[in-house]
C-alpha cells in the first residue's frame, strides 16, 4: 500500500531543495504554502485552545474568564484610525507587564545570584590537583569573560590583559558552539533525507536528478550557468 | 546568495557551492541507505540521565515539548526513547508544552509508543494536556494550579482522567523534562518551576542550545542532568535497548562531519598556499 | 481624562502588574498571591488573541498583491489557498484525520525542510570563512574540530582521546565562559526590564505611546 503522505512529503522536500540550484517557481509554491500553513495552523490551534481553556469553563460558571476575551478583542484597535487606536496597547501592557515581572524576579535568582554562588563555591582545596586546576579554569573563564562585556571603561592597562584572556575563553566557547551548530543543522538534513530515502518517496529522487540535469543543460545552452560563490 | 556576474577565480579557495552541496547530499544519503555500523559509546552524561529516570518505578514525569518542527530532528528521537523508558518502568507521563506545536507533537509521539494500549491506559498512565498559552505567565499558572487548564488536548475534562486526581500542582511532578529548542523555554522553566522549589528538572536539548545550558547543569544546579543532540538520543536508545532513528542517523552524521573537516582543511590549505605565493 | 488614560494607562498597567509578580515571587502575602494566580490565568489567555493582527496583516498583504497582480502574485494564490485549507481543516478539530495528515505531511515537512537548507549553507560558509587568519580564529577552528571529532562515534573510533578532550572542554572552559555570558546577560536584562517598567527606554516609550 503506497503511503501518499510520504510521497507528498518527499515531493515538498525536493521542491524546497530546488532552491539550492537557483530560485524557481517550484520553490515559490512550496514557500507560499508554508507561509499560509503557518498562519492557518496557529489560528486553528489558538481557536482550539480558546474553546477548551476559555470558552467551555467560562460558560459553565467561571465568568471571570470573559475578561481576557474583552481585553483580547482590543488588539483589533491597531487597525483603527482615530482617537481609540491607543486601546491596542492595553492588552499588550498586560502581557508585557507579567512577562517582565516574572522574568525580572526569576533572572535575579537563577541567572545572577545562583551563578555567582556557583563560582564562589567551586572547590580549589580538598580535591585532586587535576580537579583543582580544572575548577580554576572555570573561575578564570567566568571572571575574565564578564569583563569582556564591560564597556564603561576602556580596555587599557591591566584590563587589556584580562579581556585578552577573556577573548581566548570566548573563542574556545564559540568553537564548541560552532560544532553544536553544525551537528544540529546536519541532524535536520538527515531527518529530511530519511523521509525521502527510506520510504515510497525514493522514486522521486531519480526524477528530481533528471529535472535538475535538464535545468542545468537549459541554463548552459542559454549562457545562464554561472559560478555560485 | 544566487547567481553572480563575477569572473570565476579558480583554485582551492573558490569551489562552486553547488558542488559542495551535492557532495554533502551523497555523504549523508549513502549511509542512510547502506549503514556502516560505527560503534557508539555511551557517555557518562547520558548514563546519568538514564539512571535518574529509572531510579524508581512509578514516578511521575512531565515532558514539555517546547520545540518547533525543525527541533524534532534531534529532540524527536530523544522524546521517543524517553517515552519507551517510561513505558518500561511504569512511569506516569504528563505531556504538556508552552509552544503552539506542543499538543500535536505530543500526540505524534504518544501514538508512536502507546498506540497498542491507548484505550486502556490513556488517562491512567499517560495524558496529553496539550498547549498552554502565555509562555512564562502560562508556566506560572500551570505550576501553581495544573487544573486551571480544565481540559486536555483532546477536550476531555481533567476530572475524567484518573491519574490527574493526584496531580494538582507542579509539586506533584517528580521530574520535568524540558525539550530545549531555544533558550527562552528552559530559562522560564527554571524560573517558574525549579527556583520556587516545585519540581526537579532534566533537559533534552539540541546540540545548538546545550552550550548555553552548561552553567545550569549539575547535581546541585537547576538541571540535574541533560542529553544533547542526535548523539545523545542514540546513546539513550542504546542504553535503554530501544534502537531507533538516532542510531540509524549517527553514521550519516559522522560522514557529514568528515566532509566538513575535509572542506575546512581544503580552505585552510588554499589560504596557506596563497600566503606562500605572496 | 481621556488624554490621561491614553498617555499613562498602559504604563501604569505594566508597572503595577510587573511589581505584583515580582513581589509575589519572593513573598507570601494573601490575598496578593491569589490575585496573581488568577491574573496569570487571565493574562495567559489574552495572548491567544495576539495572533489576530498578524493574521489580518498577512491576509491583507497577500490579497492586495493578488488584486493588483503584483510581482510573484502566483505565490499569493498558494499562500492564501494553503491558509484557508489549514484553517478550515483545523476548525474540524486538531485530532481529525485530515488535519493530522496536513499537519504531519505538509506543515512539519515544509518547516523542517526550509530549516534544513541551513545545513548546506553552513557547509559552504564553513569552507569559505572558517580559516585561521588570526590567533582567535585559530583557537576557534582547533576547538571546533576537536569537538566535532569528540562527539561523533567516528572520532572515538580514530582515537579514544577525542571524547575525553571534548568532555573536558564542555565541563570546564565552556561552562565558565557560558556562566560569564549568563551573568552579563542577566545584568543587562534586569536593567532593561527595570527601565521599561519605569517607562523609560525604547519599549517604555512605546508603551506610553511616544513611539
Amino acid at each position: 500500500m503506497v503511503d501518499t503522505g510520504v510521497i507528498v512529503a518527499s515531493a515538498l522536500i525536493i521542491m524546497i531543495y530546488s532552491f539550492l540550484y537557483r530560485e524557481n517557481i517550484v520553490f515559490r509554491i512550496a514557500e507560499g504554502a508554508f507561509v499560509g500553513a503557518s498562519v492557518g495552523r496557529v489560528l486553528a490551534i489558538n481557536f482550539d485552545t480558546f474553546r477548551r481553556s476559555l470558552w467551555a469553563p467560562a460558560i459553565q460558571g467561571s465568568y471571570y474568564l470573559f475578561i481576557p476575551v474583552l481585553l483580547g478583542i482590543l488588539y483589533i484597535a491597531l487597525f483603527l484610525k482615530g482617537p481609540y487606536r491607543w486601546l491596542y496597547r492595553v492588552p499588550v501592557s498586560f502581557v508585557l507587564g507579567s512577562g517582565l515581572g516574572l522574568a525580572l524576579a526569576g533572572i535575579i535568582k537563577v541567572s545572577l545570584v545562583d551563578q555567582i554562588r556557583a563560582v564562589i563555591t567551586t572547590p580549589l582545596v580538598g580535591v585532586s590537583l587535576y580537579q583543582a586546576l580544572s575548577n580554576l579554569v572555570i573561575i578564570l573563564a567566568t571572571a575574565t569573560v564578564t569583563f569582556v562585556f564591560f564597556f564603561t571603561r576602556p580596555h587599557e592597562g591591566i584590563l587589556k590583559y584580562v579581556t585578552l584572556v577573556g577573548r581566548l575563553f570566548l573563542m574556545i566557547y564559540l568553537g564548541y558552539q560552532f560544532a553544536g551548530t553544525i551537528m544540529m543543522r546536519e541532524s535536520v538534513l538527515i531527518s529530511q533525507l530519511n523521509i525521502i530515502l527510506k520510504g515510497d518517496g525514493i522514486w522521486l529522487v531519480p526524477i528530481a536528478f533528471i529535472l535538475l540535469g535538464i535545468g542545468v543543460y537549459y541554463d548552459w545552452k542559454n549562457g545562464k550557468l554561472q559560478w555560485m560563490g | 546568495m544566487n547567481l553572480q556576474n563575477k569572473p570565476r577565480k579558480k583554485g582551492l579557495l573558490n569551489i562552486d557551492s553547488r558542488i559542495i552541496w551535492l557532495l554533502l547530499l551523497f555523504f549523508v544519503g549513502i549511509p542512510l541507505v547502506r549503514p556502516i555500523g560505527i560503534p557508539i559509546q555511551v557517555s557518562p552524561n547520558t548514563r546519568e540521565f538514564y539512571e535518574i529516570l529509572t531510579e524508581q518505578r512509578g514516578i511521575t514525569i512531565a515532558l514539555a515539548l517546547d520545540t518547533d518542527p525543525a527541533g524534532l530532528a534531534e529532540l524527536g528521537p530523544q522524546i521517543s526513547a524517553i517515552l519507551k523508558i517510561a513505558r518500561d518502568y511504569d512511569l506516569k507521563v504528563v505531556m504538556v508544552g508552552w509552544n503552539s506545536n506542543s499538543g500535536m507533537f505530543a500526540n505524534t509521539y504518544l501514538t508512536e509508543v502507546f498506540s497498542d494500549v491507548w484505550n486502556s491506559q490513556y488517562g491512567i498512565n499517560f495524558v496529553n494536556l496539550g498547549y498552554v498559552p502565555g509562555m512564562e505567565t502560562g508556566m506560572k499558572q500551570f505550576a501553581e494550579d495544573i487544573w486551571s487548564i480544565e481540559q486536555d488536548h483532546y477536550g476531555t475534562r481533567l476530572e475524567n482522567l484518573p491519574m490527574m486526581e493526584d496531580i494538582r500542582t507542579a509539586s506533584d511532578i517528580d521530574y520535568l523534562i524540558e525539550c530545549c529548542w531555544n533558550l527562552d523555554y528552559p530559562n522560564s522553566i527554571m524560573r517558574q518551576f525549579v527556583a520556587p522549589g516545585y519540581t526537579k528538572m532534566l533537559a533534552a536539548s539540541t546540540a545548538l542550545v546545550y552550550p548555553a545550558l552548561l552553567p545550569f547543569i549539575g547535581p546541585d544546579r537547576p538541571i540535574k542532568s541533560a542529553i544533547k543532540g542526535m548523539d545523545g538520543a542514540a546513546q539513550l536508545e542504546l542504553v535503554s535497548n530501544h534502537p531507533g532513528l538516532a542510531i540509524a542517523g549517527t553514521d550519516a552524521q559522522s560522514l557529514a562531519h568528515v566532509l566538513i573537516i575535509i572542506f575546512i582543511a581544503i580552505g585552510n590549505l588554499g589560504l596557506f598556499f596563497k600566503r606562500e605565493e605572496t | 481624562m481621556a488624554n490621561l488614560a491614553k498617555n499613562y494607562l498602559a504604563s501604569v498597567i505594566v508597572a503595577v502588574i510587573g511589581f505584583l509578580f515580582v513581589f509575589t515571587y519572593y513573598f507570601l502575602a494573601q490575598p496578593l498571591n491569589d490575585w496573581s494566580q488568577t491574573l496569570a490565568q487571565i493574562i495567559s489567555l489574552i495572548s491567544l488573541f495576539a495572533v489576530l493582527p498578524g493574521a489580518f496583516l498577512m491576509i491583507r498583504r497577500e490579497t492586495s498583491i493578488l488584486t493588483v497582480r503584483g510581482p510573484n502574485w502566483d505565490r499569493s494564490v498558494i499562500t492564501l489557498g494553503s491558509f484557508l485549507v489549514f484553517l478550515i481543516a483545523g476548525l474540524t478539530g486538531l485530532s481529525s484525520p485530515i488535519y493530522l495528515w496536513l499537519y504531519n505531511n505538509v506543515f512539519v515537512i515544509l518547516s523542517t525542510a526550509i530549516f534544513s537548507l541551513l545545513a548546506f549553507y553552513i557547509m559552504s560558509a564553513g569552507y569559505r570563512t572558517f580559516r585561521a587568519r588570526s590567533w582567535e580564529a585559530t583557537v576557534l577552528l582547533v576547538v571546533g574540530l576537536l569537538t566535532i571529532l569528540g562527539v561523533v562515534p567516528f572520532g572515538a573510533s580514530i582515537w579514544s582521546g577525542f571524547p575525553t578532550i571534548t568532555d573536558w572542554i564542555s565541563k570546564y572552559p565552556s561552562t565558565g565562559t557560558s556562566r560569564g555570558i549568563t551573568i552579563g546577560i542577566a545584568l543587562g536584562t534586569a536593567g532593561v526590564i527595570i527601565r521599561t517598567i519605569a517607562g523609560q527606554g525604547r519599549l517604555g516609550r512605546f508603551i506610553k505611546g511616544e513611539e
